[in-house]
């Protein structure tokens, strides 16, 4: 399926890496299961509608989204920033033009692998946003809320994250849709981790069936810093998420997590790519998954140790559990090592409900779907458990629960 | 039989012995103690020929050569041996069959015939009742799931199967509780020959109840800042390093 | 410790020429390079082959001209050209009356291969299908198996002899289509081994295939059809070494294993091909297709240890088509200077109750390029299946690479997968924990590396074992630095 047939009705933009970025476009064809990284999904139920570029009115209440402490709130709604719902104190530059020469027409970390995404939200991005973290001592948050209405709509957003020596980040973003029809949410993340500096970015997917929802999170790091992504995917038709971080400088440490709940014919797709680039870093990945229905999960970590990368320690554990009989899980940790003095491990486990923990919670009077949301509960708890903060964790669930229904909370 | 003269080793460019001197003779056992970080294992390391360990002064003599120009192995096949304070897990590699790859390199290098299996498992029987080491540990990995007084026992054991003439034991016992102390003890008290020696590094007095030393030194900041006979074992006992630190003025 | 262990060592041993590396001189016949329907026809009538095994290899070759050769594995080599290639070669005095009759320089390669045939008759009961380029030329203990019912013979004798069985089985478990050289190997099949194992019987010996290259440019392309009916077990030995060569040399083999219900089949290869010199000159490209179907109640266990060939690229596979059946893959794979390695296994899980194990052990020494690629594939009807993977890999320089590229696929949520991977240096305490023992370093790599597959060495048969620890001592010298 050609891209040209699939953007046909969408406006580039302006920009000189936009233009780009469209010429490189044309005469493309869609990654088919074919391609190693497109092997386990199908774009075929993304490719086949008709997406158009869409207003940014939108009607959902976002009382309930947003989290009390986070002070600084910005609303994206079709890939455009609703300046009247967002409220900010923070160094942040907006529009397209804002992001010239922040990132360019092919700057993915893992090349090949989600670059025709990247490269459509560049061409027929509506609006971007660099954002530059400098403070030096306490940590700045930041929530986003994307707002797709669907109805065909096509959300295109370029992001950048600075975070400049020394500064703290946190970022949560939440995916909400509205309306009836199709949606297609396709962000591009530009994450910068200078020297010492922290980015945590927290994405919370809990759009409806309809939605599409690819999302490329592209992270450098200089020395000492440390950039930590969450995917917390449920929700949507289709949902893909590329995390490319690369190691530029010694002493980085790097985290990626995960937890992905499907039902239906849901498809959570998360391909994770660390690049030890540099010697003396951490890399860690925990993606932990329950298939119901008929869903697919796939996880694909991708660690590369360079030549000279001394000293890495890198480690990667995907655990799925399959609830239903026509679930399917699709798990492919990968280690790609040219250096000797390295530590590097990888697991993947792939089961069921513990069938003995299940009869014990039903002997003590415990109903099998409480006990199954009990066991399931517990084993997506050490996800959550990654997080930095208590309250963060209840926010988390508490936003998840709508979408993953065997998730326990309070 | 071991004659370190002003011995001077660092570690990561920091400096632990700072001018040690010791004599060792044949038929003595000469212990070493000393509080945490005076250079206790470090020497057993440098004496073992381990890497990590830079000598930048002084010399080693052990039965007329320079230890210090001898590589690790070569060490050991003149007679040194190391009893380790963390021995290092094998996987795979049987206790036995590792015993003999070291036994017959070093007949190799005396020039001797390798040894029959039937002397072999004989040699293996007797030693292992030594240290009372169960026979099915020496089919096993070496050191694979062992507890820690398994291993030290594994250390004795190999002491006892390839006979060497000075052996080195770096806190032996350390992690040990009494029975296994009694009976690391007891196997090296039997071993002790009039041609064969041992440095015995302790931190505590209580090896020395059961492995009686004719001398004892005490370690401090890399040097050798006191010497007595067995008795001054038990004055530290119970006076401490502060002791030793005050005598010395610091 | 002084410098030469380090440095002078690993340079002296790396001039080291390759252990078996040795030609016999025997005449051969050869049919001009080159591949099209005329070789192919040239070919099957040199073999007096029946029309239904022309017209197989005829539709192989078409398959074949349509595929591309395939690029998705972790290696680099360059693509051999397909038509300069002889496809067959086959020493001119072709059948022995006697082992007296027996070319003396043949003896003499066997001799160096530890195999005489004398020795191996009298000493180990192990039977021998001696292939020399491309044909058999000396089968023993043939009464002995017949007596059985067994059929171990060449694959060219087989098509003559049994050809309802060959015919039956041909292309089942690795159909034509399967992938490049798979295609080619069944358009081209030179000769290999075939093997039955009647209902009911176990096979009393080691049945054992030494393959060699010897014709200089000339392509390998054995062919191996193994049947196990229903309740029986057999315990196969394949070994290889090779000839010191300049020029590349290709080896595309096919193995097709068939275990029918409650048979066994265990399947041991020490393959050891030239692997190039030190600079990555020379050496063969294995290219090879191993597979295995599995019915009902029945076992089919790989065992490899791979330490020769420039480029490997290898995945002997299980399918466990049948209920409680089970499919075993146990791996050593060495590389050293500037070899490359992809191999892992395929577990395809159709049945219920089925199991499959897979430990590999991969050791990347030199400048060489080491993966581990593996498939376990859990259908949707294939309840309560298990898998357990274990793979680990071994570091022995900075300048060499080890990879683990797996893929799990689960559409049952009955099943149970674990999957385990590490990646680590050898352990310089376990080197001084030995050198303090005495032990030089040599024998130290050597003692622990055996350690460390040993989980995968004591799945070989006995005489096999032996001679697998002395090929990863070898294969090692001289690569820590």
């Amino acid at each position: 399926m050609s891209v040209t047939e699939f953007v046909k009705n969408l406006q580039a933009n302006n920009s000189a890496f936009g233009k780009k970025s469209a010429s490189l476009l044309e005469g493309k064809d869609f990654p088919t299961t074919r391609d190693e990284y497109w092997k386990y999904t199908r774009l075929r139920k993304l490719t086949k509608n008709e997406f158009t570029q869409s207003g940014k009115d939108f009607s959902s209440d976002l009382s309930g989204v947003w989290k009390e402490d986070y002070s600084n709130r910005l609303v994206i709604v079709n890939g455009k920033i609703d300046e009247s719902a967002s409220k900010y104190d923070l160094s942040i530059s907006k529009g397209i033009q804002s992001i010239e020469g922040e990132i360019k027409e092919n700057d993915n970390i893992n090349a090949g692998d989600d670059q025709i995404f990247s490269m459509i939200s560049k061409a027929y991005a509506e609006d971007a946003l660099v954002i530059d973290f400098n403070n030096q001592k306490e940590r700045d948050l930041l929530q986003i809320v994307f707002v797709n209405t669907r109805n065909s709509a096509i959300a295109n957003t370029l992001i950048k994250i600075k975070a400049s020596k020394n500064a703290n980040a946190r970022i949560i973003c939440n995916y909400i849709s509205e309306g009836a029809g199709v949606g297609f949410t396709n962000t591009y993340f530009n994450l910068e981790a200078d020297e010492n500096s922290n980015i945590e970015l927290v994405n919370l997917q809990a759009e409806e069936a309809g939605t599409f929802h690819i999302q490329s999170v592209n992270g450098t790091q200089e020395k000492d810093s440390k950039i930590s992504v969450w995917n917390f995917s449920s929700g949507a038709d289709l949902i893909r998420n590329n995390v490319n971080i690369r190691q530029n400088g010694k002493g980085c440490d790097t985290h990626v997590n995960g937890m992905y709940y499907g039902e239906e014919k849901q498809h959570i797709d998360n391909h994770i790519f660390i690049d030890h680039a540099s010697e003396d870093c951490e890399s860690n990945e925990l993606f932990k998954g329950v298939m119901n229905g008929q869903s697919t999960g796939v996880f694909n970590g991708r660690v590369i140790v360079r030549k000279d990368s001394q000293r890495i320690n890198a480690y990667q554990q995907n655990s799925n559990i399959l609830l239903s009989e026509k679930a399917t899980i699709n798990s492919k940790p990968e280690l790609e090592i040219y250096a000797d003095d390295v530590k590097c491990s990888h697991g993947s486990v792939t089961g069921q409900l513990d069938a003995k923990a299940l009869f014990y919670l039903k002997a003590r009077g415990i109903s099998e779907e409480r006990a199954k949301k009990m066991l399931v509960s517990s084993f997506l708890e050490e996800v959550i458990e990654t997080l930095p903060e208590d309250e963060l964790k209840n926010y988390v669930v508490s936003q998840m629960v709508s979408r993953i229904q065997l998730l326990d909370h309070e | 039989m071991l004659k370190i003269n002003n011995l001077h080793a660092q570690v990561e460019g920091k400096e632990i012995l700072k001018g040690l001197n010791l004599e060792v003779k044949a038929g003595e056992v000469h212990a070493i103690m000393g509080p945490n970080g005076a250079g206790k294992s470090t020497l057993a390391s440098v004496l073992a020929g381990n890497e990590d360990f830079e000598v930048t002064d002084g010399s080693v003599d052990f039965e007329g050569k320079d230890l210090l120009e001898l590589e690790t192995d070569e060490r050991a096949k003149e007679g040194l041996f190391l009893a380790f304070q963390y021995p290092v897990e094998i996987p795979g590699v049987s206790n036995i069959n590792f015993l003999k790859t070291a036994i017959n390199e070093k007949r190799e290098y005396q020039g001797k015939e390798a040894i029959s299996a039937k002397d072999f498992m004989a040699m293996v029987r007797e030693k292992s009742k030594l240290v009372e080491l169960d026979s099915k540990l020496a089919n096993r990995s070496v050191n694979v799931g062992f507890s820690g007084g398994e291993k030290k026992r594994n250390e004795i054991f190999q002491m006892a199967m390839l006979e060497p003439k000075l052996s080195v034991l770096d806190e032996t016992d350390s992690g040990l509780d009494i029975d296994a102390l009694r009976i690391v003890a007891k196997g090296v008290n039997e071993l002790k020959k009039e041609d064969t020696a041992s440095i015995v590094i302790t931190h505590y007095q209580r090896l020395l109840d059961y492995i009686v030393p004719d001398y004892v030194h005490v370690l401090y900041d890399g040097k050798i800042v006191k010497s007595g006979p067995k008795e001054l074992a038990l004055e530290l006992e119970e006076k401490g390093y502060d002791w030793i630190k005050e005598e010395i003025g610091q | 410790m002084a410098e030469y262990t380090e440095n002078e060592l690993a340079k002296d041993l790396e001039n080291k020429e390759y252990e078996y590396g040795f030609t016999t001189n025997i005449e051969s016949e050869k049919i001009p390079n080159g591949l099209n329907e005329d070789v192919i026809r040239m070919i099957s009538a040199k073999k007096n082959e029946p029309e239904w095994l022309l017209e197989f290899r005829l539709k192989s070759f078409q398959i074949w001209s349509e595929m591309v050769e395939p690029d998705w594995a972790h290696v680099k080599y360059e693509k051999p050209d397909f038509q300069a290639i002889s496809y067959y070669a086959a020493p001119k005095k072709q059948k022995y009356e006697s082992w007296d009759d027996v070319d003396p320089e043949m003896k003499e390669t066997m001799n160096k291969l530890g195999i005489s045939l004398e020795e191996q008759k009298r000493l180990t009961g192990v039977a021998v299908d001696f292939v020399m380029d491309s044909v058999s030329v000396a089968t023993s203990f043939k009464e002995k198996l017949a007596e059985l019912g067994i059929i171990f013979c060449s694959f060219s004798e087989a098509v003559q002899d049994h050809p309802e069985l060959v015919k039956k089985y041909l292309g089942t478990v690795v159909p034509q289509t399967d992938n490049f050289y798979a295609a080619l190997n069944s358009a081209v099949f030179s000769d290999g081994s075939f093997c039955y194992i009647p209902k009911g019987v176990r096979c009393p010996m080691e049945l054992s295939t030494y393959f060699r290259i010897n014709e200089a440019g000339t392509g390998q392309f054995e062919r191996t059809l193994l049947i196990a009916d229903e309740d029986s077990y057999v315990s196969y030995l394949e070994g290889c070494t090779a000839p010191q060569r300049d020029e590349n040399q290709l080896h595309a083999a096919v193995v097709e294993l068939i275990s029918l219900d409650g048979a066994e089949i265990k399947y041991s290869t020490v393959q050891n091909w030239f692997p190039g010199d030190k600079d990555g000159k020379g050496g063969v490209f294995n290219f090879v297709t191993k597979r295995g179907i599995c019915h009902t109640g029945s076992t089919i266990s790989w065992t490899q240890v791979e330490t020769g060939s420039a480029v490997t690229w290898k995945y002997p596979s299980c399918i466990l088509k049948g209920d409680n059946s089970t499919g075993e893959f146990y791996s050593v794979a060495v590389t050293n200077n500037h070899q490359m390695a992809d191999t892992g296994t395929k577990m395809i899980h159709l049945g219920k109750n089925t199991k499959s194990t897979i430990i590999s052990k991969g050791i990347s020494a030199g400048e060489s390029e080491n993966s581990y690629r593996g498939l376990v594939k859990i259908d949707r009807k294939a309840d309560n299946a298990r898998n357990f993977t274990q793979c680990d890999s071994l570091l022995m320089t900075d300048r060499s690479g080890a990879h683990t590229f797996p893929y799990i696929e689960c559409e049952n949520p009955t099943a149970q997968l674990e999957h385990e991977a590490t990646t680590s240096k050898i352990g310089e305490d376990q080197i001084f924990y030995c050198l303090q023992r005495g032990i030089d370093e040599e024998k130290a790599i050597g003692l622990i590396v055996n350690g460390y597959c040993k989980d995968v060495l004591n799945k070989l048969p006995m005489e096999f074992a032996v001679e697998a620890q002395k090929l990863l001592t070898i294969s090692l010298e001289g690569s820590v630095g």
